[in-house]
């Protein structure tokens, strides 16, 4: 029945924001636009999204004498997991990232993946990663222990290196790596673990988000001032792309609520927003800069305790943008506008509430 | 059909084109410099920005035959070798690009307007500036912080006014 929040702090996300947001500063700062003849608006929302995506993933992990190869079936657009799954394999095996070289996309060499959607590609790719790199440790562990006669339970492997304190010899894994090579021909292209993962369980990631706006009476026109976000992404493996992802979300979303509609000639079916001549697009100087902060409430569901920065910058900021739009209007009577709520649909509120 | 000569990149070009060749199809086509993006064809997103003489025009609406006698630099130009210009490091060291497809417009425009504008550059001169570059993945932001983190570089700490630090100090990790 229903679904189980994972995990969450979601009072702390509230005051948080408050704090970022200088919601204690809005009073001045709406008694400012005012008098500047501007009407104020401020919004405020939270927000618990689902993230589940696809259940199964796969990595294969390949140590060769020059480096580490990840080969897995997610698909980025510019979310940066080259970087990302690069520094979990690298932080998991004990060795430097630049080691570390992530391929996707390549169906040559791709053999099984989950893509990417919902928010699923950090937290299966630090599952499966993490299960390979378990693999591959057991797996360095008795081919170090065969190569010199001892058990494996004799091998240690910590902070990258394996030891055998028996016959004293220490290895780290492009070393273990040449020895297995000329230890046996199945591993002259480098030791190999293919590991699949499957995961049923959705997370939730949430929080809180706040923005000014201020109107221009006479035009309709909104400015977008101030915008500030807390989101509960769980672990957050590298924080400049995780806000990266937030700031272009939080676009996404404020194109949709101010100017982004896909407006159909009821008559001729002829789309009427069709370039960006006639399509409103979130511009430079229709955003200001945001203020964002990632809480990391760890999700229990999974080994890193990813939950998801994909979407969390989206959700809630039609839902933010609209309530400052109706805090600005209230004078004027309840609010009878829809997204995209342009210009056009203030000035007549406004005036419509004039009458 | 006209024959055209021009420089690219410092490179001396001369070449037959169709007249109605457009420069940013014989950028990409005729010398395969494809880092010049066509993003919508039709002069609105700027991902096709290269400099003329030392001036930004969005390419898709320069004929080629125009830049003739000219000095065209595209973003494979930017670069002196292996030096990356101000502008392309610190839009890697900024994070001020994802899918990368608006990024040579927006770097090779963020270029000129550090080179010549008179003034002081801050957030509210960039964004108005640079506001006939679409970008849809980053929210404009980390690439205003590239663009006045290059500025400073290139025209010294008075000239510029950077924005507030990006983000405030975190709050208590949860659990611990």
């Amino acid at each position: 029945m229903g679904s189980q929040y994972d995990s969450g702090e979601y009072e702390k996300n509230m005051d948080r924001l408050l704090q970022i947001g200088d919601f204690a500063g809005a009073k001045i700062r709406q008694q400012q636009a005012r008098a500047r003849g501007k009407l104020y608006g401020i919004g405020f929302a939270n927000y618990v999204e689902s993230s589940i995506g696809t259940p199964k993933e796969r990595a294969d992990l390949i140590v060769r004498p020059a480096g580490v190869e990840v080969v897995i079936g997610t698909q980025p657009a510019g979310q940066g997991h080259e970087t990302s799954f690069a520094q979990v394999t690298a932080d998991l095996l004990g060795v430097a990232f630049e080691t570390v070289k992530i391929t996707l996309g390549d169906t040559d060499v791709v053999s099984a993946g989950g893509g990417t959607h919902s928010g699923r590609s950090m937290r299966h790719a630090s599952a499966v990663i993490s299960l390979a790199v378990t693999d591959m440790i057991e797996k360095g562990k008795a081919i170090l222990a065969d190569s010199l006669g001892v058990k494996p339970a004799d091998v240690q492997f910590e902070g990258g290196l394996f030891r055998s304190p028996a016959t004293n010899r220490t290895v780290d894994w492009f070393e273990l790596s040449r020895l297995a090579a000329t230890h046996s021909p199945d591993y002259a292209d480098g030791m190999k673990v293919r590991r699949d993962n499957e995961m049923h369980t959705p997370v939730f990631p949430n929080g809180a988000c706040c923005c000014e706006i201020e109107i221009d009476p006479e035009t309709g026109g909104v400015d977008l001032v101030r915008y500030a976000t807390v989101d509960d992404v769980g672990r957050c493996i590298n924080p400049m792309i995780v806000h990266g992802q937030t700031h272009g979300g939080i676009a996404q979303g404020v194109g949709q609520a101010l100017w982004e509609g896909c407006v159909i000639d009821p008559e001729s079916g002829q789309p009427l927003a069709a370039a960006f001549t006639e399509y409103g697009m979130p511009r430079f100087d229709n955003m200001p800069s945001f203020v964002t902060e990632i809480a990391e409430v760890l999700s229990p569901t999974n080994p890193m305790g990813v939950k998801a920065g994909g979407e969390g910058g989206t959700t809630p900021a039609p839902a933010v943008i609209m309530s400052a739009v109706e805090d600005a209007l209230l004078e004027y009577g309840p609010p009878v506008i829809s997204m995209p709520v342009t210009p056009l649909k203030i000035w007549n509120a406004i005036h419509k509430g004039r009458a | 059909m006209s024959t055209i000569a021009m420089t690219v990149n410092g490179m001396n070009v001369t070449t037959d084109v169709e007249d109605s060749t457009l420069l940013a199809e014989f950028l990409r086509e005729h010398l395969g410099l494809t880092g010049t993006h066509v993003g919508c064809d039709t002069t609105q997103c700027g991902c096709c920005v290269v400099h003329l003489d030392g001036v930004s025009v969005k390419s898709c609406t320069v004929l080629a035959a125009q830049a003739a006698g000219h000095a065209v630099t595209t973003i494979e130009g930017l670069a002196k070798g292996a030096q990356l210009h101000p502008v392309q490091r610190a839009f890697r060291e900024c994070h001020g690009l994802q899918c990368g497809f608006c990024t040579p417009g927006m770097i090779m425009a963020a270029a000129e307007l550090i080179a010549t504008y008179p003034g002081k550059l801050d957030e509210h001169v960039v964004r108005e500036e640079m506001e006939g570059n679409l970008c849809r993945c980053t929210g404009y932001h980390n690439i205003v912080r590239a663009i006045l983190t290059a500025a400073e570089e290139m025209l010294g700490s008075d000239r510029v006014v950077r924005p507030a630090p990006d983000h405030p100090p975190a709050h208590a990790k949860a659990g611990g």
